[in-house]
Parts: structure tokens; C-alpha cells; sequence
């Protein structure tokens, strides 16, 4: 019997079915990747195909099924005392890199975010406004640059994911990204702060630039889905009641991700779309599930997300995918990690339609042990038989 | 006498423009300014913050609830001074050293503001050093708050910086990877798992 690849097992899964075993795809940041491989972060910040690169040698080294693929911007970096800031051309600064968090650039004068133009726009979160909102009324909304496929591959976003898909071959599965349509996308252009204001203040600009974050996202992943990906990532880590209310989340989030997923699924049905909303979701499962995502992610334990109590809601309508706590990737050893992984696997992938993963993303401190206890749970605990999971520690 | 009902009702759904004017309409009247904060201002601010505790009101209302109190508390200052008015305490907040995030620190600072604290908001990105200095201008507990796994260790700095200087000033951590286990770890007085529960802290921190 031909053996099933990665990309088989996790298609399998998100589509809703019983595959060999749970896949296991925990949330790699490139970061922890640069850490688990050894390579230095200006050197990620710096090569964009060096950032594609490590996530997928370090999903290898801990066994995932899976790693998603973010696109880079080509960062210039030079390094002031301590702190790594990007310059320009002509090495002067542009602003200082959040090196501990998400590794966007602090711009130190904000209009030198030009939302007008389709490069910023490409590599938006790699300049995160954190200052005065870049994006101010309706007009300036409607003026959002939106990458065309063109431009895509001008960047060579093309070629490098081709290489990288090549040399991946069938040892790991490469999930594409969609990046964010709705509400973290308008915190890239408001910050935080006037993002979670203009919910109540501004409504009209919030559709507004959603309306934008839209139409980006369905121009990349039609893009990304003829570069050969059938698993995209949808992500939106703001829109979550740790933050906001459901109602809120049902008039902002709802129909522009619905937009999202509709569009992408009419362009290629066989793709498959699961999101990655962290923090507390319960309160809208259902709502998550009537925007047609095929999966749904990633079951965040610090939000008090679990994973039995999500299938429970969800039944089998849609896959689910994550729950490991991700501070037990430092906190915990790798039989507690096990045990964790064991609880989630049992939760939630009983009948399939479950992708083992971590609740948000892994620390970077985390060790190469930590996480292959995810693979070795989805081993011992996740392997499926007449559809259903057996336990092959009790097997003789 | 009782709250000014309208006043508490514009803070309470974040109606700057309507907190304002029931404010200056109750100075012109000549109402009593320690009782508009504390029969009103406070209430409505404790009453966001209780909602919020219990999942009935999110980040976006307690923003702009906070946003409508100090925009009242910005007008009634002079007459606050004026009548010899003493805050419930000192309280200093920051992001601990290479951490840029705020949401947090700035929701925790608003509730402090909002209950009747004086906080000096020290910014992200906060060496020991910077909590120190704010420990020697007087703050009597230091809120410590971070966003990333990476930064949280740097509040073990932060509590031993500030103990060496002054054991009874009182060290209050947060933020999202923080826990109970951690702070009682490096040494901490206290630790807060929301905005609300932080002011909570504080308040039996300062009560002794």
C-alpha cells in the first residue's frame, strides 16, 4: 500500500475526513524557526527566500505535517547597539524592528507608509502602525493600493515559493496564506487602540478599509492557489471575544470574511480554507461555521477555547484544528506536552477531521523536544483504523 | 446626595461629548467636584469595569467608557486641586524593556485613572531604571506589563530593581503569557489577570 503524504494527510483533514493519522501542524513563526535551525534573524528579516526556507527546515526537524509560507518584504538591517532597525537604500533609518514581538518595523515617521502603493501594501504587516493611524477617513480607504498578481511575481514571490514547494517535495505540506481580510488588517493601518474605537465611533471607515483587506486577500489567494497551494490560512488573531463582542464581530468580521471564503472556494472548490482566530471564539462557532471555512482554528486554550467542547458544538460539519496550550511549549515537559496533545486529539479528532496543533502561536524559546511531543502523541494516540482512532500503545 | 445620573450613564456607554456636557452643566450649577468623582465618575467607570469582568462589555467600550472619564477628569482637575483633593494613591505602569505593546498597559492604566488612582504612565519599552525613578517620584506600587514570551522575564529585573530600593513598594505583573505561578516565581506582590482584576489588586495591595 502506497504511503500517504503530508500534504494527503492534512488535505484530508481539513477537508472534514478520516486520514491515516491527525496531522500535526503546529503554528512555526519564523523566529522559532530561525532558532530551531540555527540562523541568524537579520539574515531571515534580510532574504525573503530565506525566510520561506527556515520555517519548512523547521518543521521538518519536529516532525510537523505541515508550515505555513509568509512572504517577505527584503529588509535592510543594520544594527544600533542592541536594538535592529531597517534603513533605506541610502542607510538611513526608517524605524526600529520589533524584534521581541512580530518583527514589524516601528516606522519612525508614519507617512513613509504609503498605503497608496501596491509594495507596501504586498508586505503590509511588516510595517504595522503602532502610531498615529496611517489610514484616516472613507477617501483615503477607497485610495488602498491592492497588489495585482503582477506585481506578485515583479517580486518573485512566484519563483521562490515554486522553489520552495519543489524542494519540499512530498516530506512536508506548504500551506499558503491569505494574511488577514478584517480586523487585523485594519489594526495594521489604525493600530490597536483606534482599531477597537472605530468599532464604535466609525463604522462606516472600518467597512471601508475592510472592503480593501477583501479585496488584497482574494487577489493573493487566487495567486497563491495557482502556485500550487490547496490549503490557505485566513487570519484574522484580533477578531476574537478576548477582545471584542460577538456582535460586533457579526457586523465587522462576519460578511467580509464570508466575501473571503466564498470567493476563494468559487475560484477553486477543491481548495480548502481554515482560519486561525485566537483567543475565545466560542460564542460564534456557529457563526464560523456559516461562512463556509472548512476548518477552524486554532482552538486557543488561553481563551478558553477546548477542543471537545468546540466538536461538540461543531459536530461534524467542519474540521478543527490546534488547542495544545502554546505556553506549554516552555513551561511544560514533553510527556505534559504529550498528555496535552492526547486530550485534544481525543476531543476533537475521534471520528477525523482534526489537525493537531498549538493554540496561537509557539514561543520561540521552545525546545526541538517540546514539539516533537505533538508528533509523537499524533503516533501514539492519533492513528485512525474503520474511522476511528486506535490506540497503538495497547496494540500487541 | 446621589449621582448625577446622566453623567453616569454617558460614561458608562462612552459618550464623550454627553459625559462633558453633563460635567460642565454640573460645575455651572455649582455641584460639589470631589462628589461628581467619586458619586459618579468612579461608579461609572467600576460599573464598565464589572461589565467587563463578566464578558458584557469588550475592549472597544472600555475604551472609549475611559476615554469620556478622563476627558471629565481633564476638566475637573483645576477644581479638584483647587479643593484639596488627594488621590487614593500612586501608581506607576509600563511595558517592560523590548516590549512595544500597550493595549494592555493602556486598558490597566485607564481603570487605575478611572477608580481614582494618579498613575504615571512610564510608556513601553521600560528599563528597570525607568520604574525606579518613577518609585523615588513617589509611586507607591509598580504595575508591570507584558505582551511576548520573550519580554516577560524582564520583569524579574523590574521586581528586584524596585524591591532594593524600596521592600514595601508593591510589584504588580501582567499581560498575555503572564500567570499567578509566574509572578509569585520572581517575586511579585500581585498579579492581574484583566484591566479590572488588576485595579483590584492594587486596591487591597494599597489597603495593606
Amino acid at each position: 500500500m502506497a504511503s500517504v503524504t503530508p500534504s494527503e494527510r492534512l488535505y484530508v483533514a481539513v477537508s472534514g475526513g478520516v486520514p491515516d493519522r491527525v496531522p500535526v501542524v503546529p503554528k512555526i513563526w519564523v523566529d522559532l524557526a530561525a532558532n530551531l535551525t540555527g540562523t541568524s534573524f537579520v539574515e531571515v528579516l534580510e532574504d525573503p527566500l530565506v525566510a520561506l526556507r527556515v520555517i519548512v527546515e523547521a518543521g521538518r526537524l519536529v516532525g510537523a505535517d505541515a508550515v505555513r509560507q509568509f512572504h517577505f518584504p527584503k529588509r535592510r538591517i543594520r544594527r544600533d547597539g542592541a536594538v535592529l532597525v531597517e534603513v533605506d537604500a541610502a542607510g538611513r533609518r526608517r524605524g526600529r524592528i520589533d524584534i521581541d514581538g512580530g518583527w514589524a518595523t516601528h516606522l519612525d515617521d508614519p507617512r513613509e507608509f504609503d498605503f497608496e502603493d501596491p509594495y507596501t501594501m504586498a508586505h503590509h504587516t511588516a510595517w504595522a502602525c503602532f502610531g498615529a493611524p496611517y489610514v484616516t477617513s472613507r477617501e483615503q480607504a477607497r485610495r488602498i493600493a491592492v497588489p495585482t498578481r503582477a506585481l506578485y511575481e515583479e517580486l518573485g514571490w512566484g519563483q521562490r515559493q515554486k522553489q520552495v514547494l519543489a524542494e519540499a517535495g512530498d516530506t512536508i505540506a506548504l500551506i499558503g496564506d491569505l494574511n488577514s481580510a478584517t480586523l487585523a488588517f485594519l489594526v495594521v493601518l489604525r493600530g490597536l487602540e483606534a482599531a477597537m474605537t472605530d468599532l464604535l465611533d466609525n463604522p462606516a471607515l472600518v467597512h471601508a478599509v475592510l472592503e480593501k483587506g477583501v479585496e488584497i486577500a482574494i487577489e493573493r489567494g487566487r495567486y497563491v492557489i495557482d502556485l500550487g497551494h490547496r490549503v490557505l490560512r485566513l487570519n484574522d488573531s484580533v477578531a476574537n471575544m478576548s477582545l471584542i463582542s460577538p456582535e460586533a464581530w457579526r457586523e465587522f468580521v462576519y460578511p467580509h470574511m464570508k466575501t473571503v471564503c466564498d470567493e476563494i472556494h468559487r475560484y477553486n472548490p477543491d481548495v480548502r480554507i481554515y482560519c486561525h482566530i485566537c483567543g475565545n471564539v466560542t460564542p460564534i462557532l456557529e457563526d464560523l461555521v456559516a461562512l463556509g471555512l472548512d476548518c477552524i482554528g486554532p482552538l486557543d486554550p488561553l481563551g478558553q477555547m477546548q477542543p471537545r467542547e468546540a466538536r461538540r458544538v461543531v459536530g461534524d460539519r467542519v474540521a478543527l484544528m490546534g488547542g495544545v496550550d502554546t505556553l506549554a511549549f516552555i513551561r511544560e515537559r514533553p510527556d505534559q506536552i504529550e498528555k496535552q496533545a492526547r486530550a485534544c486529539i481525543e476531543g476533537a479528532g475521534e471520528s477525523g477531521g482534526y489537525v493537531l496543533g498549538s493554540g496561537c502561536v509557539v514561543p520561540r524559546a521552545a525546545s526541538q523536544e517540546s514539539l516533537r511531543a505533538l508528533r509523537r502523541a499524533a503516533e501514539l494516540y492519533g492513528r485512525y483504523q474503520g474511522g476511528s482512532l486506535i490506540d497503538v500503545t495497547n496494540a500487541s | 446626595m446621589g449621582r448625577n445620573e446622566e453623567l453616569y450613564q454617558a460614561i458608562c456607554r462612552g459618550d464623550r461629548k454627553a459625559a462633558l456636557a453633563a460635567t460642565e452643566a454640573a460645575l455651572a450649577a455649582g455641584s460639589d467636584v470631589e462628589e461628581l468623582l467619586t458619586g459618579s465618575l468612579i461608579p461609572a467607570m467600576k460599573n464598565v469595569g464589572d461589565e467587563f469582568a463578566c464578558g458584557e462589555a469588550f475592549v472597544p467600550e472600555m475604551l472609549v467608557a475611559a476615554r469620556a472619564m478622563q476627558a471629565c477628569l481633564d476638566l475637573i482637575q483645576p477644581s479638584l486641586q483647587k479643593a484639596g483633593h488627594v488621590s487614593l494613591g500612586k501608581v506607576c505602569i509600563g511595558t517592560v524593556q523590548g516590549d512595544l505593546h500597550d493595549i494592555g498597559k493602556n486598558l490597566v492604566a485607564m481603570m487605575l485613572r478611572g477608580t481614582g488612582y494618579e498613575v504615571d504612565d512610564l510608556g513601553v519599552n521600560c528599563p528597570p531604571e525607568k520604574f525606579k525613578a518613577a518609585v523615588e517620584q513617589g509611586a507607591r506600587v509598580v504595575c508591570c506589563s507584558a505582551l511576548l514570551t520573550t519580554t516577560m522575564p524582564a520583569m524579574k529585573g523590574v521586581v528586584e530593581a524596585v524591591k532594593a530600593l524600596d521592600p514595601k513598594v508593591k510589584v504588580v505583573v501582567g499581560g498575555a503569557p503572564v500567570t499567578r505561578e509566574y509572578a509569585d516565581q520572581i517575586g511579585a506582590d500581585g498579579y492581574g489577570a484583566s484591566a479590572s482584576d488588576a485595579t483590584r489588586v492594587v486596591e487591597r495591595l494599597l489597603a495593606g
